[in-house]
């Protein structure tokens, strides 16, 4: 029953209960901004490493081929 | 005293094998640039991360302000202690707004979650009280 009741607020609250609204409004905004760039973030350093892992593999290929031919002494 | 012989081998495309070797070290230094790069990009993310927390935090407080400045749930039914506990609220608000944005304190991680997990079951039953 008591849910049901209607709320009243101090007219003077009122103010400020819309000015505390609007600063929690820009703040959820930065917090999407950031929140956006971190993904950006993240998004690079996968991008980093995943170059990172190519970069290995055409390193064990090259220590590879290098091994090879060293395995293969010129004939006298 | 044994006389030390050495012995050659003759290796086929020389400089296939120099050219690899070439490539190799620019693969390795391509990759440490690449470490910079990625050592970098981890800095921003970690100061964006704490950026964002401190922002999480002052919208905690603010709605906090917000929950002080609403009448609070039991005021109809202890129309006395409720008085007493709006003005505490109120002058609680106000050290709210005083106070400067967060800076992080680096506490013990497990005791905040429980700080937290405590807060989370109390609003959850706070919530259970007003849907039924």
């Amino acid at each position: 029953m008591v849910n049901e009741m209607p709320v009243f607020v101090k007219i003077d609250e009122y103010k400020d209960v819309l000015e505390v609204i609007e600063l929690m409004r820009n703040k959820i905004e930065q917090a999407k901004d950031i929140l956006s760039r971190i993904n950006e973030l993240k998004n690079e350093e996968d991008a980093e490493i995943e170059s990172w892992k190519m970069g290995l593999a055409d390193i064990e290929q090259k220590v590879e081929d290098i091994d090879n031919s060293l395995m293969q002494p010129e004939d006298m | 005293m044994a006389e030390k012989k050495s012995f050659y081998v003759g290796i086929n495309n020389k400089s296939d094998l120099r050219k690899g070797l070439l490539e190799c070290s620019k693969e390795i230094v391509g990759i440490l640039k690449d470490y910079e790069r990625l050592n970098s990009i981890r800095e921003e993310k970690v100061e964006k991360i704490v950026e964002l927390n401190n922002i999480v935090t002052e919208i905690k407080q603010l709605n906090n302000a917000l929950k002080s400045k609403l009448p609070s749930e039991n005021i109809r039914a202890k129309a006395t202690s409720a008085k007493k506990t709006f003005v505490k609220k109120i002058t609680r608000e106000k050290n709210v707004r005083k106070q400067v944005p967060a800076k992080i304190i680096p506490k013990k991680p497990t005791a905040e979650i429980k700080k937290l997990e405590e807060e989370l079951s109390e609003i959850e039953e706070r919530l259970n009280k007003i849907n039924v």
